[in-house]
């Protein structure tokens, strides 16, 4: 990171590449810290964190019990594999005019957008998760006589849980650049993604634009290591020494 | 208590049916402990998943409590040799042992109670908030093993339950199988591939020829108990029994033998 820093400001100060076209990095930091202060950015911040949010919680709560029912029925994983299949590489970013069509250029389209984007990788790991579950414990279960909604909830979903949080948060990134790329590409009124296209298309300084992208991924980080912290604490047993 | 009437089970249909156990016939009283002991590759599992109504066999009965067994049935516990498959790694010791008691409609005395009690019986008490991967083989079994007496059932099942720790860890979790069964009054059936193992702990043992299985024999084992890995171990009755257990076994012409005998 630091590096990556040094090398940009010595490749701006070696006046290689014009400033207009890659500024400074000491420019860009100054022009971020000064986006902090401003308020109709910092309300950017927040309609593209709320869209984020809503677009990450739904799709975390279809993604988890569409995984946890498809991975411990084969049959209805056989079945519906075909839909699956077919949806999953339609690239989001193709969905946007659907979206807008349906949704508006507001939180909802953005929202639709990063569920049907993040909604996979939690799919899928909650599906691996469940499949994971060593079968001699589904069977200690079994001569517990736990019914198999039981074992669905007090074995597979705990032992899948560690899968379904690094599900989650590979979707963390992948929502917040669907939702950023929504907001660009769609016009949103309001976004990061919004001020980026409001600065780059008014004319504003290339500083300007790309301090809005290290905004972007400094949440990117601030999000990773918050669930990051919450796997540590969620997960006490992933963490403990073990014995020789 | 539990009767297993001619039970056979094959594998697969067709040319590619293969007959596991062919005709088995045995039974644990009230109280006893009985020991399976078979080859390797003998179906000992496939016998035993059987009885824990894990798996329907594909002929003959089975009678747990004078009800034939058609799912799992209750006041059935089951010890796996897969220790580390059988407990539950996010949960701590004590939660494990906890684990098959929510089903069990008890007041929260009375859980607690259980679960002191039966970490104690396996010397784990210290242990109770540790998590199953913190703790060896041994302990790892024992734990399993306290899970399993703290649901109180009429018989305990084990599964090779010490095929894979050291020999002298071993040694301990026999004696301690005996101590708990003194303790909890148990019946137990104890599946082995070990001879020593199986003659030191039964009161019976019932002797697998190779596949298709059937039963070679039945002994009974009257060694005096309390026992003990030495003492008992030097009896020339016991290196008898072993012998006799051993050549049954390792024969090659076993089956033969069996059938005319």
């Amino acid at each position: 990171m630091l590096v990556t820093l040094c090398l940009l400001q010595v490749l701006s100060w070696s006046g290689l590449i014009p400033t207009t076209m890659l500024p400074s990095a000491a420019q860009v930091l100054a022009d971020t810290v000064g986006l902090f202060g401003n308020t109709e950015f910092l309300l950017d911040v927040v309609a593209t964190m709320e869209a984020w949010a809503i677009g990450l919680a739904i799709a975390t709560a279809i993604g988890v019990p569409l995984g946890l029912v498809l991975g411990s029925l084969r049959v209805a994983y056989e079945v519906s594999s075909v839909v699956v299949e077919f949806l999953r590489p339609i690239p989001s970013v193709a969905l946007i005019p659907l979206a807008i069509l349906l949704f508006g250029q507001g939180t909802e389209m953005k929202a639709s957008l990063a569920i049907y984007a993040s909604v996979w990788p939690i799919f899928f790991n909650t599906l691996y998760g469940v499949r994971d579950v060593n079968p001699i414990s589904k069977e200690t279960a079994r001569t517990f006589r736990l019914t198999p909604f039981a074992i669905l909830r007090r074995v597979a979903l705990p032992h899948a849980a560690p899968f379904i949080l690094t599900g989650v948060r590979i979707s963390a990134a992948i929502a917040l650049i669907v939702t950023i790329s929504a907001e660009l590409l769609a016009g949103s009124s309001a976004g990061i993604g919004a001020y980026v296209l409001r600065i780059s298309s008014g004319g504003g300084s290339t500083s300007m634009v790309f301090a809005g992208t290290v905004v972007a991924g400094v949440l990117g980080v601030l999000v990773n290591s918050v669930l990051q912290a919450a796997e540590r604490r969620l997960f006490p047993w992933k963490h403990v020494e073990k014995a020789a | 208590m539990l009767v297993v009437e001619n039970l056979s089970h094959a594998y697969g249909t067709g040319t590619h049916r293969h007959l596991a156990l062919k005709d088995i016939s045995f039974s644990v009283n009230e109280g006893e402990l009985v020991s399976i002991v078979g080859p390797s590759g003998c179906g000992k599992t496939t016998l035993l998943r059987a009885m824990a109504g894990l798996m329907p066999p594909t002929g003959g009965q089975i009678r747990f409590l004078g009800e034939p067994i058609t799912g799992v049935p209750g006041g059935l516990a089951m010890v796996f040799q897969d220790y580390r498959g059988s407990l539950f790694p996010w949960l701590t010791v004590g939660d494990n042992v906890r684990f098959p008691l929510h089903t069990a409609k008890l007041g929260k005395a009375e859980v607690a109670e259980r679960v002191g009690e039966s970490l104690a019986a396996v010397g784990l008490t210290n242990f109770e908030g540790r998590y199953p991967t913190q703790l060896s083989g041994g302990m790892q079994q024992r734990a399993a093993i306290a899970r399993a007496l703290a649901y109180r059932p009429k018989i305990l099942l084990m599964d090779e339950p010490f095929a894979s720790v050291d020999a002298q860890t071993r040694e301990d979790l026999e004696d301690l199988v005996l101590q708990v069964r003194d303790r909890f009054n148990m019946t137990i059936l104890f599946v082995t591939h070990d001879i020593d193992e199986s003659v030191y702990l039964a009161d019976r043992v019932v002797v697998l020829s190779k596949p298709p299985t059937y039963v070679l024999t039945t002994l009974d084992i009257d060694l005096p108990r309390p026992r003990d890995q030495i003492m008992t171990k030097e009896l020339p009755e016991f290196i008898h029994l072993r012998s006799d257990v051993a050549r049954l076994i390792r024969r090659p012409d076993t089956s033969e033998l069996a059938v005319t005998s």
